[in-house]
C-alpha cells in the first residue's frame, strides 16, 4: 500500500507537472489483442494522448486464435519495439510466456485485463516481479466482491456455477472459499457439465442453478469465467426464474442485456488508462517494468440493475444509492 | 505523631480546604455563566448541521424516486440512519413520516417532542409525500460540559500545587515553622527536657509571644543555673577550710547536677533553629526553580506538534521523526552536560549559576516562539536542555550543601517533589494555553516566567552562597575511579538504570503509544501519565517520613529495602499487563510505577553518598553525583529505544512484561547485593558558608 | 493581626483565585468556539464530499476531469442551500480552479495558502485551512486508481464565528472578573477566619502557659502549655533549693 501511494504520489507530481519533453522520437508500443479493439484499448491510448507522450503503435489482433500469437512474438523480437501491451491472459501467455518459461526478453511488458496474473503463472507475484513484465488486472479482490455482495443483502450461502477447465475460475473458486470460510459462510459449488477430456458442455445448466438454489444458495456468483460468459443469457434467465440474485464481476457480465442483479467491476477503460499509466511510467519516468508492481484499480464500480431488482422483489438497500450506479 | 501536632496541623488543613472550596466554587461559577451562552448559540448551530445532514437523506430519497424505486419498501434505512447517527452525535432522532406515522425511525423519540429542537425536511417519494425528522440532542451542551469537567479537574489541582507553592514563597514557610517549632518546644518543655526546647524566628503572632515566654523561661533558668555553678566554682577551693563549707558545698553541687540532668537544663541559650529546615531546604531557592520548571514543562505537551508543524528547514529530516526529536535532543544534552555543570556550579556559585541557567532558558523560550523551521526549534530546544540541566545542577547542589546524611533523604525528596509537582502543573497547563492562544504565545508566556524566575533569583538568592572553596577540577579520570568502585557500579546498574529506564520507557513511550492504541486521545493519555506526577508528589513525603522514622526508633538505614522494594513493584507493574485490562491496566501501571518510584527516589540518591563515601572525599560530591546523574539520564535516554524496539518485534504486552520481569530481577538482586549493609558516609556536617 | 500576614493572604487569594478563574474561561472560550467551529466545519465537509462525488461519478463514466459540463450548475444549486458558503471550486491537483461558482476565478490559480495547505495534506484526506476570517474545507478528488485528479473546495468567512466567539469572550471576561473578586475575597476571608482561629487557640496556650492551669483534657496543647510551666517552675525551685543549700550558712556573694 506504501509502494501505491509513493507511487500515487509520484503520479500527482507527474499529472500536475506540466508532460516530458518530447523526445527526439516517438515511443514504439506493440499492441496484442485478442478480440479486437475493446474500451481497455481505447482507455490506453486515451491515457498516452492526454500525457503528451508520443507514441507510435503497431496493433495486431489475435482474433482468438493462439497459433496466431507465435507469429506475433516473432515479429516483436525482429522489430524490438520499446514496450509490448497484451490484453488478457491468453495474448499474454502467448507473448511473454509464463515467469518459469519466459520468452521475449529484452522488451518490457504491459498487460491489461488478466484475471489472475499470478494464479495463470504471467508473474511469481504482485510486486518485485523479478522480470519486465507487469500490468493491470481487472477483477476485484475477492474481499471487496463479497463485501460487495454483503452492503447488498447479507448471506451466508453463495453459489457458484464454472467451468473446471479454466484455471481463473478454480482460482477464483478456491478463494471465495477461504474467504467464505474465514467469515463464517459456506460456498455452493456447481461445475458445467463436461465432455469425457474435459470441454465444458451448455447441458444441464438450468438442473445446476435449481439445485443451488435448492441447497440455500442466496447469491449466484457469476466469475471471470469465459464459458460461463457465452452462455450467460441462460444462466442468468434460469436464477431470475429461480429468485436466484446474480452478482457479476467483470463488465462485460453486467453490461450484457442478460438479467444480472448487480456486480463490482472495472471499467475497461479504467482498466486501460491505469495500463498507460504503467506504460508511461516505463517509458518516460524510466523505471524498469519490473520495479513497477502489478495492481487493479483502487476503486471498482458497483452497478445494479434496477428492473432486474423490482422482478427480483430484491431492492438495494437505500446506502447503496450513494455508491452504486444504478441502471 | 501525637494528637497534639496533629490538632495544630488541623489549621494547615482547613487552608487548604478553604483553597479548594473557593477555587471549586470560582470555576464552577464560571461554567455555569458559560452554560446559558453555550446553550443559546450553540443549538441553533447544531441544528443547521442536522439540516444539512437531512439533506444527504433528500439526496438519496430524490435518486430512489428517479429509479423508480419506492423508498417505504427500501431496505437498510434504519442502518442508515443509525451510522448518520454515529457520525453526528449530536443527532438523537431520525425519523421518516408519511401522514404523521414514522415508517422509519431510530432514535429517541422523546428527543423530537421538544420544542426547537427539531428541523423537518419534506421528501419527494413516489407514494404519499413524506417528511423527514432530525432531532437534536437536548442534553448536547450538558455532555460537552460534562467533557469538560475533567479539565476543570485538573485545573483545580494545578492551583492548589501553586497555592501551596505561592504560600511557602510569600510566607516563607514562616508561620508553619513557627507553629511547627512552638508545638516541638512545648512537648519538650512539659517533658522536662529543657535542652530540647527552641525557637525560631519566623514564628508570628501568638506564636511568636509564646515562643519567646517560653524561651525566656528557660533562658532564666539556664543563666540561673549557670550562676549557681559559677558560685559553686568560686567557692570550691575553700572546701578544705571549712567542714561546714564541704558540706554545703558538695550538697548544692548534688542538688545542681541532680536538676541538670532531670531537667535537661541547658548551658547555652535557646537556639534560633532559623527559617530553613531539612523540609524546607531549597528556600530561597524554591520559588525560582519551580517557576522555571513550570516554564519549561509549559510546552511538553504540544511540542510535538508544534514540531509537526514547522517548515523543516535546511537539513532534510523526515517526518515521523519529528516528534521524537526535540526531545530526545533535550533529554540528551541534559544527561551529556550533568557531570562537568556539577562542579562548575560548585565552583561559579550556585547563585550565579541558576541566574545564568534562567536567562539562558527564558532566551530560549522566546526565541522559540518566534521558530521558523523545525531546525531551529532543534537548536532551541538544545539550548533549552542546556539551561535546564544547569538550573537543576544550581538546585540540587544547593540542597546537598544544606543538608547532612540525616536529612538529606528528606532534603533530596523535598527537591524531586518540587520537580514533580511542577511536572503536575506545567504540561496541563501549556495544553490548555496552546489550545486557547495557539503554540507561540505560550511559549512566549513560558520565556515570561522563566524570566521571572530568573529575577525572584536575583533578587532573593543570597549572595553568600557565591564561590566557596576552590574546587578541584575533575578529570575523566575521576570519573572511571568513581566507577571502579563495584558497589556504587551495582547500584547503577541494578538500580539507577533500571528505575529510569521503566518510567521513561512505560510513561514517555510505551503507555500513550497504548492509550493511542486503545482508541482514546493524546488528552487522556497525558492525564493517565499525570496520575504517575500526582503519586510521587503525594508519595515521596510519605516515604521519607517512614525513612526517617524507621532511622529514628529502630536505628537501622532502610534504604536498601525502599529502593529494592521500589523497583519489585515497578517491575510487577510492567507484568501486571500481561492481562487484557485495556485503559485501566494503563491506569493501574502508571498508579504502581508512581508509588515505586516514590519510594526509592530519595533513598537511592541518598545512598550514593552512602555508597562511594571514599570516592566522595577524594573527588568530591559534585563529581559523584555528577557520574550518578549522567548514568541516571543515559537511562532515560535508553528507555525509550528498548520499549521501541521491544514493541516493534513482540507487541504491546510483552514490551511491558519484560521491561517489568527484567526490573523486578534487577530489584532482587540489588538486595542481594546491598543486604548487609552499606558503610554510612562520615558526617558530613560541616560549616558551610 | 498582624499586616504582613494579611497582605500574604491578600496576594495568595488574588493570585490563585485570578490564575484558575483566567484558565477556566480560557478553557471555556476555547471550547466554545471549538464547538461552534466543529459544527461549521462539519457542515461543509459533507457538502465538500458531496461535490466530490458528483465529479467522482462523472469521471467513472469516461467524462475527463476538465470536460464536466453539468458541473457547474450542481456547484450554483449546492451554494444555493447554504448560507454560510461564500463559493465552491473544483481545483486541480496543482491548484489552479477548474470550476468556480465565481467565474472570474476560472483559471486562474487558487491563493497561495490555500495551495500550500493542499500540497501538506495527508494523500486523500479532507483538509482544511484559515488564514485570518477565510478558510477553506476541501475534499481530494481521485480517479480510479488512487491518483488525486484535484480538490473539492468550499470557500467560507468566517465573520460570524469570530464574532460570536469574540462576544462570549467578553462576556465571560467581564463576569469572570466579577467572579474572581468575588472568589478572592471568599478565600481571603476564609483564610482570615482560620488564621483568627489558630490565633486565638494560640492566646489560650499563651494563657495557660502564664497561669499553668489548664482544663485537665487529655493530651491537649493547652495541658501541655500548663504542664511545661509546671515544669519550669518545678525546675526553678529545684535550682532554688540547690541555692538554699549553698546558702545554708554563709553568703553566696
Amino acid at each position: 500500500m506504501k509502494r501505491r501511494a509513493l507511487l500515487a504520489a509520484l503520479g500527482a507530481a507527474a499529472l500536475t507537472a506540466r508532460a516530458a519533453p518530447a523526445p527526439a522520437r516517438p515511443y514504439r508500443i506493440y499492441m496484442t489483442t485478442w478480440r479486437g479493439i475493446t474500451d481497455v484499448e481505447k482507455g490506453f491510448q486515451g491515457y498516452l494522448a492526454e500525457r503528451g507522450v508520443p507514441v507510435q503503435y503497431t496493433w495486431r489482433d489475435a482474433g482468438q486464435n493462439r497459433a496466431k500469437l507465435a507469429e506475433f512474438q516473432r515479429e516483436a523480437r525482429e522489430m524490438r519495439p520499446d514496450l509490448v501491451y497484451t490484453w488478457g491472459t491468453s495474448a499474454t501467455l502467448g507473448m511473454a510466456g509464463t515467469y518459469d518459461a519466459p520468452q521475449l526478453a529484452g522488451i518490457p511488458v504491459v498487460f491489461a485485463l488478466v484475471a489472475d496474473p499470478v494464479g495463470a503463472k504471467i508473474v511469481p507475484r504482485l510486486a518485485g516481479q523479478g522480470r519486465d513484465v507487469t500490468g493491470v488486472f481487472h477483477v476485484a479482490p475477492v474481499a471487496a466482491q463479497l463485501e460487495a455482495i454483503r452492503a447488498y443483502r447479507r448471506f451466508t450461502r453463495l453459489g457458484v456455477l464454472y467451468n473446471a477447465a479454466e484455471s481463473n475460475s478454480i482460482a477464483v473458486v478456491s478463494e471465495l472459499k477461504a474467504g467464505l470460510e474465514r467469515a463464517g459462510g459456506r460456498l455452493l459449488e456447481a461445475r458445467f457439465a463436461a465432455t469425457p477430456d474435459g470441454q465444458p458442455l451448455a447441458d444441464g445448466i438450468e438442473e445446476r442453478v435449481m439445485r443451488l438454489k435448492a441447497d440455500g444458495a442466496e447469491w449466484l456468483y457469476l466469475g471471470p469465467d469465459t464459458f460461463l460468459y457465452t452462455n450467460l443469457d441462460k444462466v442468468a434467465g434460469v436464477a431470475q426464474r429461480a429468485g436466484l440474485p446474480t452478482f457479476a464481476t467483470t463488465e462485460s457480465l453486467i453490461d450484457s442485456p442478460a438479467p444480472v442483479l448487480a456486480g463490482l467491476v472495472s471499467r475497461y477503460r479504467a482498466v486501460g488508462e491505469f495500463a498507460g499509466y504503467k506504460a508511461e511510467q516505463i517509458l518516460v519516468e524510466r523505471h524498469p517494468a519490473r520495479d513497477v508492481p502489478v495492481e487493479t484499480l483502487s476503486r471498482f464500480v458497483y452497478i445494479v440493475r434496477v428492473e432486474v431488482a423490482k422482478d427480483l422483489a430484491f431492492l438495494p438497500p437505500i446506502t447503496l444509492l450513494n455508491f452504486a450506479e444504478f441502471r | 505523631m501525637s494528637a497534639h501536632q496533629a490538632s495544630l496541623r488541623g489549621y494547615r488543613l482547613a487552608a487548604l480546604g478553604a483553597v479548594i472550596l473557593a477555587v471549586s466554587a470560582s470555576i464552577l461559577a464560571c461554567a455555569a455563566l458559560a452554560y446559558s451562552a453555550f446553550e443559546r448559540e450553540l443549538r441553533p448551530e447544531a441544528l443547521r448541521k442536522a439540516e444539512t445532514v437531512g439533506h444527504v437523506v433528500d439526496a438519496l430519497a430524490d435518486k430512489a424516486m428517479r429509479f423508480q424505486l419506492p423508498l417505504e419498501k427500501l431496505p437498510g434505512v434504519n442502518d442508515l440512519f443509525d451510522s448518520l447517527e454515529k457520525q453526528n452525535p449530536e443527532i438523537t432522532w431520525m425519523a421518516i413520516r408519511v401522514d404523521d406515522k414514522p415508517i422509519f425511525a431510530r432514535g429517541q423519540e422523546a428527543h423530537a417532542k421538544i420544542a426547537g429542537g427539531r428541523v423537518e425536511l419534506p421528501l419527494i417519494t413516489m407514494g404519499d409525500p413524506a417528511v423527514l425528522e432530525i432531532a437534536v440532542d437536548p442534553a448536547w451542551v450538558a455532555r460537552l460540559f460534562r467533557d469538560m469537567a475533567l479539565d476543570m479537574g485538573v485545573i483545580l489541582l494545578v492551583s492548589l500545587v501553586i497555592s501551596m507553592e505561592l504560600a511557602i514563597y510569600l510566607t516563607g514557610a514562616g508561620d508553619f515553622r513557627g507553629v511547627a517549632v512552638l508545638q516541638n518546644a512545648l512537648h519538650a518543655a512539659a517533658s522536662g527536657n529543657f535542652r530540647g526546647v527552641t525557637t525560631t524566628d519566623s514564628a508570628r503572632g501568638e506564636a511568636r509571644t509564646l515562643l519567646a515566654a517560653l524561651a525566656s523561661a528557660v533562658d532564666t533558668l539556664a543563666m540561673k543555673r549557670a550562676l549557681l555553678a559559677a558560685a559553686i566554682a568560686r567557692r570550691w577551693p575553700r572546701r578544705h577550710a571549712d567542714a561546714g563549707e564541704r558540706e554545703r558545698l558538695r550538697a548544692a553541687l548534688a542538688r545542681l547536677r541532680a536538676a541538670t540532668r532531670e531537667y535537661a537544663l541547658p548551658t547555652a541559650p535557646v537556639p534560633d533553629v532559623g527559617r530553613v529546615d531539612a523540609s524546607n531546604v531549597l528556600g530561597a531557592m524554591r520559588a525560582p526553580f519551580f517557576l522555571f520548571l513550570f516554564s519549561e514543562d509549559l510546552s511538553r505537551s504540544f511540542l510535538p506538534l508544534y514540531a509537526g508543524s514547522l517548515p523543516v528547514g535546511p537539513f532534510a529530516i523526515p517526518v515521523h521523526l519529528v516528534v521524537s526529536l526535540p526531545i530526545s535532543i533535550f533529554m540528551l544534552i541534559v544527561a551529556l552536560s550533568q557531570p562537568t555543570l556539577g562542579t562548575w556550579s560548585e565552583r561559579v556559585g550556585r547563585r550565579r549559576a541558576f541566574l545564568a541557567g534562567g536567562l539562558m532558558g527564558a532566551a530560549a523560550h522566546l526565541a522559540s516562539a518566534g521558530a521558523g523551521s523545525l531546525s531551529e526549534l532543534l537548536v532551541l530546544r538544545a539550548i533549552a536542555g542546556f539551561a535546564w540541566a544547569v538550573a537543576f545542577v544550581a538546585a540540587q547542589g544547593f540542597v546537598i550543601d544544606h543538608t547532612d546524611r540525616a536529612t538529606r533523604t528528606r532534603g533530596l525528596a523535598t527537591f524531586v517533589g518540587i520537580i514533580m509537582a511542577a511536572s503536575i502543573c506545567g504540561p496541563p497547563m501549556g495544553g490548555l494555553l496552546a489550545d486557547g492562544v495557539g503554540p507561540r504565545w505560550t511559549f512566549a508566556i513560558a520565556g515570561l516566567l522563566a524570566t521571572g524566575a530568573t529575577l525572584l533569583a536575583w533578587r532573593d538568592l543570597p549572595r553568600a552562597l557565591a564561590a566557596r572553596r576552590a574546587v578541584r577540577q575533575v578529570r575523566p579520570r575521576d570519573y572511571a575511579a568513581a566507577l571502579a568502585n563495584p558497589r556504587f557500579a551495582a547500584l547503577l546498574a541494578l538500580a539507577a538504570i533500571p528505575a529510569k529506564v521503566i518510567v521513561i520507557a512505560f510513561c514517555f513511550y510505551l503507555v500513550p503509544l497504548y492509550v493511542a492504541e486503545s482508541g482514546h486521545n493524546a488528552a487522556m493519555a497525558g492525564r493517565i501519565i499525570m496520575l504517575y506526577s500526582v503519586m510521587m508528589v503525594l508519595g515521596v513525603p510519605i516515604t521519607t517520613e517512614v525513612v526517617e522514622r524507621i532511622q529514628r526508633t529502630r536505628h537501622t538505614q532502610p534504604h536498601v529495602a525502599f529502593v529494592a522494594g521500589g523497583l519489585v513493584v515497578s517491575g510487577f507493574a510492567g507484568l501486571l499487563m500481561l492481562m487484557p485490562l485495556g485503559l485501566w491496566g494503563a491506569t493501574a501501571l502508571v498508579f504502581l510505577l508512581g508509588i515505586a518510584q516514590a519510594m526509592s527516589i530519595a533513598p537511592q540518591s541518598a545512598m550514593v553518598a552512602d555508597v562511594s563515601a571514599a570516592d566522595m572525599n577524594r573527588l568530591g560530591e559534585s563529581a559523584i553525583y555528577g557520574v550518578y546523574r549522567l548514568i541516571e539520564r543515559l537511562g532515560n535516554a535508553m528507555g525509550p529505544v528498548i520499549a521501541a524496539f521491544l514493541l516493534q518485534v513482540f507487541g504491546f504486552h510483552t514490551a511491558f512484561a519484560a521491561i517489568g520481569a527484567t526490573v523486578l530481577v534487577c530489584g532482587i538482586a540489588f538486595y542481594a547485593t546491598f543486604r548487609n549493609g552499606v558503610e554510612p558516609a562520615a558526617d558530613r556536617k560541616e560549616a558551610r558558608a | 493581626m498582624l499586616k504582613e500576614t494579611t497582605r500574604s493572604q491578600l496576594w495568595l487569594s488574588a493570585w490563585v483565585i485570578g490564575f484558575s478563574v483566567a484558565m477556566a474561561c480560557l478553557l471555556l472560550g476555547f471550547k466554545h468556539r471549538a464547538a461552534l467551529d466543529g459544527l461549521q466545519r462539519a457542515r461543509l465537509l459533507l457538502v465538500a464530499t458531496e461535490t466530490r462525488e458528483v465529479v467522482e461519478r462523472n469521471l467513472t463514466f469516461g467524462i475527463a476531469f476538465t470536460d464536466i459540463a453539468t458541473l457547474p450548475d450542481v456547484l450554483a444549486s449546492t451554494r444555493n442551500t447554504e448560507p454560510l458558503i461564500a463559493g465552491i471550486d473544483v481545483v486541480d491537483g496543482g491548484g489552479k480552479v477548474i470550476y468556480s461558482t465565481d467565474p472570474p476565478r476560472r483559471g486562474h490559480p487558487m491563493e497561495m495558502e490555500w495551495r500550500d495547505a493542499m500540497h501538506h495534506s495527508a494523500a486523500g484526506e479532507p483538509w482544511h485551512a484559515r488564514d485570518g476570517a477565510d478558510a477553506v474545507q476541501a475534499a481530494p478528488v481521485r480517479n480510479a486508481f488512487g491518483l488525486t485528479l484535484g480538490h473539492a473546495v468550499v470557500r467560507y468567512r468566517l465573520d460570524a464565528l469570530n464574532k460570536a466567539s469574540a462576544q462570549f469572550v467578553r462576556y465571560l471576561a467581564l463576569y469572570g472578573l466579577a467572579v474572581a473578586a468575588g472568589g478572592t475575597l471568599a478565600l481571603f476571608l476564609m483564610l482570615r477566619w482560620v488564621q483568627a482561629r489558630l490565633e486565638r487557640r494560640l492566646a489560650r496556650l499563651n494563657a495557660a502557659f502564664e497561669s499553668g492551669v489548664a482544663e485537665p483534657r487529655p493530651g491537649s496543647l493547652a495541658l501541655e502549655a500548663a504542664s511545661a510551666r509546671a515544669r519550669v517552675d518545678d525546675a526553678r525551685h529545684a535550682l532554688e533549693a540547690a541555692e538554699q543549700a549553698l546558702d545554708a550558712a554563709g553568703g553566696m556573694r
